[in-house]
């Protein structure tokens, strides 16, 4: 199988558990391939789990969920040191990040200090422990769910550890039709729990790298630098997208040419990205330091952006 | 928010109106001048002078109108404002024609009762491009601020005439009172009541608290592995609860209506207290009147009280409202305990000229805010 | 160029436009017209850059105090013009103005003195305008008014600069404005916008001026252009004074024939006013008392009872159209013999001898039309038939200045044989056709006998010697004749169809009363051997540039309240729709201008001519093409960031942007940013039809464009074909 046709198996296997959601599906392969971590930020109850599962299941790689709450600790996540007593020594027991999917559900229930060790975890691809460190298995994907309606014993993600992540998607409510699908389908087993692995980990990996063979035209580089330059000259915004916002954005794009099937990037990657990659990375203008999300609102305003800077012809 | 203009034409016109401006009414002068010349001697030549003028008015109308079609208005506008402190209000306008530009236009935002706030000037807009604009704004009265359209004019192409076209797009945001930094002995007197309420005491949290032994029950995750390495017996990691304070922040209504300067700065102390109390993690209930929030934390708990106070109304004090505004004898009547803060605007008989504020019933004596 | 200078520029060309019409108009005096001009010369100089008038101006140490000075002192200087100089308000006013407008021009600074300046020139150009009624004025009016839009245009781009310095923007917020910041320049996009607004603001100008209801409008228009000095139309004329005028080519009528093929005509003899009294120097007329025409309808006069002195049941009715310049007699001429006339008079005269008057000399153009009659020769005066004359006749034609036995000899032998006055009236005229050399160089008029002089001593002269020659002539014989002056139109105009006559084509003729047929014209006078060599250029465009003078009076000058009735009345009568009729309107406009550009085609010119008009022609296009040029080129400059050396990518790129332009046309992607998928959708969603082929020159492009893949020539050709069948389709109407 080329890697064309393994990638759309792969979104056929996912859509069999996921109805209707297609969009959400690529983007979060493309999150994978571009070797990126996915912020799913929607109420309960949308998928938001089952997604991350069937993403798993479907690549025969391991899966960990880690439920976020007020009282977690950092150990919970990236692991605990134990004494043995037979070899008289401490022994590293790994946590639950040593997985190649993570899905950290609720990420903004428990403490900052928890968030950042596995912000640092995500960024670093390796856990320092007792001056040792412990390389994760490729690939490495971290799903982190969020709640945005509730607000109460929350701690929101600043944005400097948002910036982790490389893109936020929502998945919204499914059409009713496919709703009904979803109940009418009322099985005892998990869905994800049926779907067949396509893929190896090292087959992943292997995408992984042709990602960053997707040729991109110098024009597209310059049409992408625009609109992050936009974002820092708005006045809408108190904070643009960093350089490795750029980056991102960058290697974003060209997952996407990969997931549909091309060797090289177009306006339309990029065009069609930019909401998604961006939006959680900028800052909306805000009075007397009054931090407010809006994730519709930080879209429209990139989405307005991008609307002003002519494609390449 | 996207506004396109019906195409049927009464509407279009509806929105519509022309003024002439000085050049144009110089213009106009003349043109009737040499009317009146052509006339009274029949020169032909005069009446091309004049036929040349009245196509330079047609032309200006049929331009200026071109000027105006079909262009889509949004505006970006904070969800919250306060009070006298400067706001950036974004237009975003586009030019949905698909080959004639626009010049010169003006943009301005137009509020209840035709207020008409600062105007933004586009030079030219080519046809398919989008610009943003904006302006900065300083809201002057507290509650509701309405804007109920931009207006669009341009004096394209002569200067002779501004048109203006009405975009309606109808926008309410709410104006929070004036957040100003609290005085220090304000504060003090805060923190000192707060302190004594404020105490160390077990539970979740990530901050140590103590080591003591293990006892069976305890949660194995919370095994100090390093104390008991060293000690050889099982240690148990105690952490600390998250610090909880609570505050109650009471502004009363029953003002009459000859201190209402004075009920204002006491709507605007109460929501710098708020924002204050706020950012040093108490957790805050406000009492408006007879309004009663909840207890809360965070942003979006912030948010709200401040909505409230930025949509509170002074009522005349009636003997009624004064039996409810009656301060909450003692700390009894909160439950789970909890700092009470009180800002008066006014004092019964005795005419006072600040605010009070009162801490757990005692009177902090002076300045409400920072000098 | 930056928008100020170019705001400069425009006002400066306006203010050259109305100066120019101005003196052109007015003839002010010369060394106000060389200061004006060497002053709009100075400035536009510094305008272009030359900073050594720069310099210069700005030296001069003149305050605003001193400016106002300088301009109270011109308003003394425009009392004492008015009270001692010219005397007259008009002149004077004109002369004030142009020293308002050289003021002005050097002080430039504020928004306020442009609008100065723009009042100045709108005044200069009405004084123009009432001035003149010349062509010239035309093409100034045109240039004005392009001027015109320009400069407003400008005015107005440069003042959202000036008033967006608002109070109410914060420093910062000011600096990311979007506004004019003065080095704003002309783009491709204001350049073809203002020229369309100029071209629009045109047409709208020829459509509001011929609507315009024309309430009471004069009959007479004043105007202060000088009449065209005539001779040989008083009742007092030297022999020779013709001689004096016969080298001015100035156009002194026009004359369309109504009801004739539209060719060219045999030569039209066009009569003023006839003499029956000649002192041996001098002619003069004796029957000058005047009788008013009876108004059979408005505007049409007609002769009253028996039509004067010529019988009316003869000859072809010719019926002309005329339009007079402006002369300083009142006589009306027409083709001989006057039996009715069309026009715009108050009342008309005639005198005996059949010469029709104005009331007083016109001091504009009139246009009248007239119908005439001339006598043919009857059967009765070829036979032999004794014929007798009426009493009148014999009492005013049988004049003689003194019997003079060399002429009367000469007479003799002419008629000698000859029984009928007609043929004896004809062997006069052959003989002095034939044994006479046609001269103007003859200066006989200061002889003492100048008719013997002509007749025996110099042999040569002109028409008013011949005709003189053969009425005395005649009168020796007994055959009642009269001297006769107008003009005789010979030079014909094939783009308008008429007749062109100048003052170089006045004529003396002579007429013969014969007694059945009555008077009877006949011209004694030889060919001309080289008549009106112009230069080559000349001859080519002198017909194409007069027949424009005429329809310049016609359609502007000459345009009445009438003109407009007479449409609408057409309108409702023939109840043509009114498209046709719009159309037909258009069609007569620039039928004129179709006509030149024919008439140049086709005109039979010899090769140099060719060469010539080629030269121009070529120019012309020559400096079009510049002009396409540089606006285009700066409309690419764009897309020439793009541009790689690849051929195929090159190919492919210019197809898809055809493809946007197209669609964009179609109301498709009309933002610049929209991304090629992103197009392909909307299509499939708003227009199946072309989705197809959008879908297969995107795909081609964005694999070249993006993927740097190179195109097979097939693939090139198939995107062609796509294109050309997006092209062929129409955009449903929703």
């Amino acid at each position: 199988m080329t890697s064309t046709e393994t990638i759309r198996a792969i979104q056929e296997n996912i859509a069999r558990v996921i109805k209707g959601k297609p969009h959400v599906i690529e983007m979060s392969l493309v999150a994978l391939l571009a070797r990126g971590h996915l912020l799913l930020e929607d109420v309960p109850g949308v998928g938001k789990t089952t997604l991350a599962h069937s993403l798993a299941r479907s690549l025969d790689c391991s899966f960990k969920r880690i439920q976020f709450t007020s009282d977690l600790l950092p150990s919970d996540i990236v692991g605990v040191s134990i004494f043995n007593r037979q070899k008289q020594a401490f022994e590293f027991i790994p946590g639950p990040i040593f997985a190649n999917i993570v899905l950290a559900d609720e990420i903004n229930r428990t403490t900052p200090k928890t968030q950042s060790s596995l912000l640092e975890a995500m960024s670093e691809a390796q856990i320092s422990f007792d001056n040792k460190t412990y390389p994760l298995n490729p690939p490495f994907m971290v799903i982190a769910t969020q709640n945005p309606a509730e607000y109460h014993g929350t701690f929101p993600l600043p944005e400097s550890q948002l910036d982790r992540f490389l893109m936020r998607l929502r998945i919204g409510y499914p059409a009713p039709e496919e709703e009904k699908k979803v109940l009418e389908r009322a099985s005892s087993l998990h869905p994800a729990e049926e779907l067949l692995p396509l893929l190896t980990a090292s087959e992943v990996v292997q995408l992984q790298d042709q990602v960053d063979k997707v040729f991109m035209e110098e024009s597209l580089t310059e049409y992408l630098l625009s609109i992050v330059r936009s974002t820092r000259q708005s006045e809408l915004l108190s904070l643009g997208v960093s350089t490795r916002g750029a980056l991102a954005l960058s290697r974003a794009a060209k997952a996407l040419a990969l997931v549909r099937g091309r060797s090289y990037c177009l306006p339309d990657d990029v065009k069609e990205l930019a909401p998604i990659v961006l939006s959680h990375r900028i800052m909306v203008a805000r009075q007397a330091g009054l931090h407010q999300r809006s994730f519709e609102q930080a879209e429209r305003i990139i989405r307005d952006l991008v609307d002003t800077i002519p494609v390449p012809v | 928010m996207p506004f396109q203009l019906p195409s049927f034409a009464h509407r279009v016109f509806r929105y519509r109106s022309t003024r002439i401006t000085s050049e144009g009414l110089q213009f106009l002068i003349f043109a009737l001048a040499i009317g009146i010349a052509a006339i009274n001697t029949g020169n032909n030549l005069f009446y091309l002078l004049l036929a040349m003028m009245l196509s330079l008015i047609l032309i200006s109308g049929i331009a200026a109108e071109y000027c105006l079609r079909r262009l889509e208005v949004r505006r970006h506008i904070p969800d919250l404002l306060f009070l006298n402190s400067p706001v950036t209000i974004v237009l975003a306008v586009k030019n949905r024609k698909s080959r004639l530009p626009s010049f010169s236009l003006a943009l301005c935002d137009v509020g209840e009762g035709q207020a008409v706030f600062p105007q933004v000037d586009i030079h030219a807009l080519p046809p398919g491009v989008s610009r943003l604009l904006s302006y900065q704004l300083i809201p002057t009265r507290r509650g509701r601020l309405h804007l109920s359209g931009v207006r669009l004019s341009t004096e394209f192409p002569f200067g002779l005439f501004t048109k203006r076209a009405f975009y309606p797009m109808d926008d309410v945001v709410v104006v929070c009172p004036e957040l100003r930094p609290v005085s220090e002995r304000l504060l003090q007197g805060l923190f000192a009541a707060g302190y004594e309420q404020a105490v160390h005491r077990r539970g979740h949290g990530s901050e140590l608290y103590n080591l003591r032994l293990y006892q069976a029950g305890d949660d194995s995750r919370s095994i100090h592995w390093l104390t008991t390495a060293r000690t050889s017996q099982l240690t148990i990691r105690e952490t600390e609860a998250e610090e909880q304070r609570r505050a109650i922040i009471h502004l009363s209504t029953s003002v009459p209506a000859s201190h209402d300067t004075m009920f204002e700065r006491a709507v605007s102390l109460a929501a710098s207290l708020v924002q204050h109390l706020a950012r040093h993690g108490y957790s805050i209930q406000l009492r408006v009147g007879s309004e009663r929030s909840s207890f809360g934390q965070g942003d979006a708990h912030g948010l709200e009280l401040l909505r409230m106070l930025a949509l509170c109304q002074r009522s005349d004090p009636t003997a009624e409202s004064m039996q409810q505004d009656e301060w909450p004898d003692g700390h009894a009547e909160i439950e789970g305990g909890g700092t009470v803060v009180a800002v008066q605007a006014w004092c019964g008989a005795g005419a006072c000229e600040l605010p009070r504020v009162l801490i757990d019933g005692e009177l902090i004596p002076g300045a409400a805010y920072a000098t | 160029m930056p928008l100020s200078q170019a705001l400069h520029l425009t006002s400066m060309l306006l203010a050259s436009a109305s100066f120019i019409g101005l003196t052109l108009g007015a003839g002010l005096p010369e060394w106000l017209a060389v200061l004006t001009g060497a002053t709009l010369i100075a400035v536009l100089l510094r305008n272009m850059g030359l900073t050594s008038v720069d310099h210069i101006t700005t030296q001069m140490p003149v305050s605003s105090i001193g400016w106002n000075l300088i301009v109270l002192g011109g308003f003394v200087g425009f009392w004492i013009d008015l009270l001692w100089v010219s005397g007259e308000l008009l002149p004077a006013g004109l002369h004030f103005l142009m020293i308002l407008m050289i003021i002005k021009l050097f002080n430039l600074r504020l928004r306020r003195d442009y609008l100065h300046l723009y009042a100045i020139s709108l005044v200069a150009m009405l004084a123009s305008g009432s001035l003149t009624t010349e062509l010239w004025f035309f093409p100034i009016f045109a240039v004005y008014l392009v001027a015109g839009v320009w400069t407003l245009l400008l005015f107005q781009l440069t003042k959202t600069a000036e008033a967006s310095g608002d109070a109410w923007m914060p420093a910062p917020a000011r600096l990311r404005q979007e506004s004019y910041q003065g080095n704003d320049r002309i783009s491709p996009r204001i350049f073809w916008m203002a020229n369309g607004l100029a071209f629009g603001a045109f047409l709208f100008t020829v459509a509001i001026f011929f609507t315009i209801p024309r309430v009471n409008a004069g009959i007479y228009q004043k105007g202060f252009g000088e009449n065209i000095r005539t001779t040989g139309f008083s009742d007092k004329v030297n022999l020779g004074a013709i001689g004096s005028i016969k080298h001015d080519p100035s156009v002194v009528m026009r004359v369309e024939l109504l009801g004739t093929p539209r060719q060219a005509a045999r030569p039209l003899y066009i009569r003023g006013v006839s003499f029956d009294r000649y002192d041996g120097k001098v002619w003069t007329n004796q029957l000058s008392y005047r009788r008013s025409f009876i108004e059979e309808s408005p505007g049409t006069f007609g002769f009253r009872g028996k039509r004067g002195v010529v019988r009316s049941d003869s000859g072809d009715a010719i019926r002309q159209k005329i339009l007079l310049e402006p002369l300083d007699t009142p006589v009306l001429f027409a083709a001989p013999f006057i039996e009715r006339v069309t026009g715009a008079f108050p009342s008309l005269f005639f005198d005996p001898a059949g010469a029709v008057y104005l009331p007083f000399p016109s001091s504009s153009r009139i246009e009248y039309t007239v119908v005439s009659r001339s006598n043919t020769l009857a059967s009765a005066d070829l036979g032999t038939g004794p014929g007798h004359y009426p009493d009148w006749v014999v009492r005013h034609y049988l004049q003689l200045p003194g019997q003079s036995h060399r002429i009367n000899a000469l007479a003799g032998d002419l008629t000698q044989g000859r029984h009928t006055p007609y043929e004896q009236a004809a062997a006069i005229q052959t003989y002095l056709t034939q044994n006479y050399r046609y001269s103007l160089d003859a200066p006989l008029a200061a002889q003492d006998q100048p008719l013997e002089e002509f007749l025996f001593v110099r042999k040569t002269g002109y028409c008013e010697h011949y005709a003189t020659a053969m009425v005395i002539m005649l009168r020796t014989v007994g055959i009642p004749a009269r001297l006769v002056t107008g003009f005789l139109a010979t030079e014909w105009n094939d783009y308008g169809s008429y007749y062109v006559v100048r003052q170089q084509d006045a004529h003396a003729w002579v007429e013969v009363y014969l007694p059945h047929s009555g008077w009877m014209s006949m011209d004694p006078t030889p060919a001309e051997d080289n008549r009106g060599s112009g230069g080559k250029v000349w001859q080519v465009f002198g017909p194409i540039m007069d027949n424009i003078r005429l329809q310049w009076n016609r359609l502007f000058v000459q345009y009445s309240a009438a003109d407009q009735l007479a449409v609408v009345r057409e309108l409702k009568a023939e109840g043509m729709s009114v498209r046709n009729k719009a159309l037909d309107t258009v069609t007569a406009l620039f039928g004129t201008f179709l006509a030149v550009m024919g008439g140049i085609v086709t005109h039979d010119v010899s090769q140099i001519r060719i060469g010539l008009l080629g030269e121009i022609v070529g120019f012309v296009l020559a400096g079009f093409a510049v002009l396409f040029w540089l606006g285009w080129g700066r409309l690419r400059e764009g897309w020439s960031l793009w541009k790689t050396d690849d051929g195929s990518e090159l190919a492919i790129t210019q197809l898809y942007r055809r493809m946007r332009t197209y669609l964009s046309g179609q109301g498709f992607s009309r933002s610049a940013a929209i991304a090629p998928l992103e197009l392909v959708e909307i299509t499939r969603t708003g227009w199946r039809e072309a989705h197809t082929a959008v879908a297969a020159i995107t795909e081609l492009y964005c694999r070249t464009r993006f993927g740097h893949r190179p195109l097979t020539q097939e693939d090139v050709r198939h995107a062609e074909d796509q294109l050309r069948r997006l092209l062929e389709l129409r955009k449903p109407r929703v």
